[in-house]
């Protein structure tokens, strides 16, 4: 595991690293646009750094399951990431930042490609906001939200609701923020 | 570059496929305030099945503690007033106290608080009549309470004999509790470790020693519960420790 501690900023000279920073890939979405970008920014993606490994990218990579949108996103955030001299704090600042202004339906879409890139700080990041945006709503907005149908009956709901009455206090009413 | 739409469709297409991948869900449910996680599990039944599981729910997992209760000291002789302060430890997202004065947890007036261990509060209060006491456990957080009953006859038969009372508690091993009682004969030096399990809601005399003899001070009316057992000071520097062999359920 290794693989995943290691460091793209670190101020060492290996010429292997410098040669990551000026190599560019080329990362093609689902909706057929192409986006240029940095070796050492890509592989902060764990499938993207195994694609490049395997030799198997051939100069372009396609991610059929990313579109567009949602690829502009990801870059923005690895280039972030693999930025010289970005301090610990910018980042974080960064990644709040990164995230505030996401609709849910942004937010599903990046958890989403997070999770198939496998890259964990932008997962980490986005189940955070996910959670965070969920945790005062009510049952019939995450339904919704989630486009869950409940398959208890009314009198099953009813009885949770009796039994964990303290869980159902403090709700925010279900127009979204 | 098309900056991104969603049509109805493909929203749900995609919020259909993070409630589906069950990895993602359940991360995110570990995010999740356990209040919120209890409520959600009347969301669906597949909800309530991961939030639920007895190996991997999230309820399970270890938490940072959101804050600290502070009760105010008292004099001896001072009434107590059951308010409690509230310090948050999470900075960020400082929440508000989940009570602020017990007697909004429970009716009874001078209410005290003999120990806490893991949300959970152990009290007592003076009953109304008969100049008996009632201990109690409560969760401040569900306002649950439970009055434990009397040891069973025998020679344990009263509060007298209680020398301290500990909850022995972790939600992570089980989510059953135990009471810990150092119970002393009277005029005797000779104490005795009762044991109450929230399981079987009774009490048992522990198995694990005899009476036993201890001349040599030991606080047991000031214990603490860490990492399976409670542990006493005594005035010779030594510690008593008894192990509450909590069982993973």
């Amino acid at each position: 595991m290794a693989r995943k501690n290691r460091n793209p900023v670190g101020k060492n000279v290996d010429p292997e690293a410098q040669k990551k920073k000026t190599r560019t890939l080329t990362l093609k979405s689902s909706d057929g646009q192409e986006f240029s970008i940095s070796e050492s920014a890509a592989v902060l993606s764990i499938a993207i750094e195994n694609m490049v490994e395997d030799d198997c990218a051939g100069g372009v990579i396609p991610l059929p399951l990313v579109d567009g949108g949602t690829l502009a996103r990801v870059i923005t955030y690895l280039n972030k990431h693999a930025e010289d001299g970005a301090s610990d704090e910018e980042k974080r600042k960064f990644d709040e930042e990164f995230v505030s202004g996401m609709e849910m339906g942004v937010l599903f879409d990046v958890v989403l490609a997070a999770n198939y890139l496998d890259i964990r700080g932008l997962l980490r990041e986005v189940r955070r906001r996910i959670a965070d945006r969920m945790k005062n709503k009510s049952v019939e907005w995450v339904r919704k939200t989630f486009h869950i149908e409940s398959d208890f009956t009314p009198e099953e709901e009813e009885q949770m609701k009796k039994e964990f009455a303290w869980a159902w206090e403090g709700v925010d009413s279900d127009v979204d923020d | 570059m098309v900056d991104k739409s969603f049509s109805a469709c493909e929203f749900s297409l995609l919020s259909d496929k993070v409630a589906s991948i069950d990895p993602i869900l359940t991360k995110i449910f570990e995010c999740l305030p356990l209040r919120s996680l209890v409520r959600f599990e009347a969301v669906s039944k597949h909800w309530f099945s991961l939030i639920t599981d007895p190996h991997f729910s999230p309820l399970l997992k270890p938490r940072y503690a959101s804050g600290l209760f502070l009760l105010p000291f008292k004099l001896q002789d001072e009434p107590f007033s059951c308010e409690v302060d509230f310090l948050p430890l999470d900075g960020i997202n400082s929440q508000t106290p989940p009570f602020k004065r017990l007697r909004s947890v429970c009716e009874s007036t001078d209410v005290k608080i003999l120990h806490s261990c893991n949300g959970l509060l152990l009290c007592s209060s003076p009953r109304a009549s008969g100049g008996d006491t009632d201990y109690f456990v409560c969760n401040p957080t569900t306002k649950k309470i439970v009055v434990l009953c009397r040891p069973a006859d025998g020679p344990y038969g009263s509060w007298r004999g209680i020398r301290g009372l500990y909850l022995a508690y972790d939600p992570l091993k089980s989510p059953n509790y135990k009471v810990v009682c150092v119970w002393r004969f009277a005029g005797d030096l000779l104490y005795k470790i009762l044991i109450y399990s929230s399981e079987t809601r009774a009490w048992r005399v522990s198995e694990s020693d005899e009476y036993f003899y201890y001349s040599s001070k030991a606080h047991f009316d000031k214990g603490a519960y860490w990492n399976g057992a409670v542990h006493w000071h005594c005035d010779t520097d030594n510690w008593f420790v008894f192990q509450t062999s909590i069982r993973k359920s």
